[in-house]
């Protein structure tokens, strides 16, 4: 995939769980799991909100592209 | 607008019953005919009174090319049961709100293919049939011709309704496999979007 999902350095370097994450925008484990995984389709506006809310960073510090 | 739970469960259940008697229905006539056959071999003196009437259709049965329609009308029904199988087996997820399950989708290709192939296979049969038949007619029985009118006449009244119904409902259950198909696509995506 082109798109690298890059919370789990941003999640480390604030030192903060995924479990407390998930807690702080309101999505399962699970689903928080399939977004660091790259698994996931998409992502809406307003869990990217959440999460730059919550990590104090910017969307791009947690999505990279990578060219193929 | 979605169809009202109640009445999306007695709608489903209805169908079910109905599929399930069609099915169990052909399973009980098959199973009787093909002992009536047996019985017409092994012993013809035990079949029921009612029956002995039908053994004089086995005595018409002449020639080879005269099996040719009975025997595409069984191998035909042999697959309408095979079909309704698929149907049935596609209810018990639908049941479950199941809707873009992988099961759901694969019988209803699988039962839509055989109704197109036993509504394209049976009904050419009947129409080479139909023609072959009236041009022994023509030529061997009323011994004169009459031009080609008579075998369209033929050929055309060969063609059963049933047929074309069967067809329909077939390229529709295909159709309906693929909608289901594109909707299993979607939801997977939706399932995916954080």
């Amino acid at each position: 995939m082109s798109i690298k999902v890059n919370l789990d350095i941003v999640l480390s370097e604030r030192n903060m769980k995924s479990k407390e994450l998930a807690e702080i925008i309101g999505i399962t484990e699970a689903n928080l799991s399939i977004l660091k995984s790259g698994k996931a389709k998409a992502i809406r506006f307003s869990t990217l909100e959440a999460i730059c809310k919550a990590l104090d960073c910017q969307p791009s510090d947690i999505l990279e592209y990578i060219e193929d | 607008m979605l169809l009202k739970n109640n009445n999306f469960m007695k709608t489903i259940g209805l169908l079910k019953n109905l599929i399930n008697l069609l099915f169990w229905g052909m399973i009980a006539f098959s199973i009787a005919v093909f002992a009536l056959i047996l019985m017409f071999f092994i012993s013809p003196e035990s079949i029921p009174l009612m029956f002995q009437g039908y053994t004089m259709m086995f005595d018409s049965f002449y020639s080879w090319n005269i099996w040719i329609v009975p025997f595409t009308n069984l191998l035909g029904f042999i697959l309408f049961i095979v079909s309704i199988y698929y149907l049935k087996k596609c209810i018990e997820p639908l049941q479950k709100r199941q809707f873009y399950s992988e099961d759901v989708i694969r019988n209803l290709k699988k039962s839509g293919r055989l109704f197109v192939i036993i509504a394209l296979g049976t009904g050419l049969i009947r129409i080479i049939t139909a023609f072959v038949f009236s041009t022994y007619a023509n030529v061997s029985v009323i011994g004169g011709n009459f031009g080609t009118g008579h075998q369209s006449a033929a050929v055309a009244s060969s063609i059963e309704n049933f047929n074309l119904f069967l067809l329909i409902i077939g390229l529709f259950l295909l159709v309906f496999s693929n909608a289901f198909e594109n909707g299993r696509l979607l939801k997977q995506e939706n399932d995916l979007t954080i």
